[in-house]
């Protein structure tokens, strides 16, 4: 076999070795995190509530990847347990919910830098991000909210309504500004589709506690 | 009629197709396992 005709098939290998990476990262990545979803479904399930403080245990400090709320947005259709960290492994098993403010978590989304973490229902800025493509792309319709959409979180504490006051395209690195202690939830994604070069966020402010 | 793989004019060759195939495959399918891995570390994480 002459050298050309080996470098042919290589190439063809190549070719076909891309679009199977395709396939995987279009398709497969939603079926693994279906999975992880129906996983973590029936792990929050079985976690005990919480009935008497009206808000986390003190001292709540769930493990990366353990699943910690409910996130529903009927107008884009979302309904996935929000697990702790925004790791690439935590993203792959659905949204996340940003832990501490760490250095590597730092501005633009974190209002502070003291440790402390906020759970739906408290005052503070709660942030979740999700993928946009890939692994279930749980917020790619995210810039279809509008101002009014409602937004439900089920915790073990309660189940708390907000209500999307605005969204906002900013880049990676554009710090967003504080809105002090108002009960506050802003989620985040990547901007445009396929690309990071952007976030899209959309805040939505706590109306009620059932 | 003589089946291809007992030609006895050609002994082995669909033998040796056979592995051809199989290391393209290989190739391609490493190729993806490259990228797959690669992406995990290089993309952003809420791509």
């Amino acid at each position: 076999m002459s050298p050309l005709k080996i470098l042919g098939k290589f190439l063809i290998s190549v070719g076909i070795g891309v679009l199977l990476f395709l396939i995987w990262t279009l398709w497969g990545t939603g079926i693994y995190t279906e999975r992880q979803q129906n996983r973590l479904e029936t792990e929050f399930a079985a976690l005990e509530p919480v009935a008497e403080t009206g808000g986390p245990r003190p001292n709540f400090d769930p493990a990366p990847g353990a699943p910690v709320f409910k996130l529903e947005i009927p107008r884009i259709d979302v309904d996935h347990i929000v697990v702790e960290g925004v790791g690439v492994e935590q993203l792959k098993a659905g949204p996340g919910h940003y832990p501490a403010c760490e250095d590597r978590f730092a501005l633009p989304l974190c209002l502070r830098d003291d440790g402390d973490v906020f759970w739906p229902g408290e005052e503070g800025r709660v942030i979740v991000s999700a993928h946009r493509t890939t692994y279930g792309a749980p917020f790619w319709d995210l810039d279809k909210l509008k101002a009014g959409d409602r937004i439900t979180t089920t915790t073990k504490w309660g189940t708390f309504e907000y209500v999307v006051t605005r969204t906002s395209v900013v880049d990676d690195d554009e710090p967003v500004p504080s809105t002090g202690n108002a009960a506050e939830l802003l989620l985040t994604t990547c901007n445009p589709k396929f690309s990071a070069d952007q976030r899209l966020l959309v805040f939505a402010e706590l109306e009620v506690g059932i | 009629m003589i089946e291809p793989n007992r030609d006895p004019k050609q002994p082995g060759r669909w033998k040796r197709r056979g592995l051809e195939l199989a290391l393209w495959a290989a190739v391609a399918i490493i190729t993806a396992l490259l990228l797959v891995y690669a992406s995990d570390r290089w993309l952003p994480a809420n791509f």
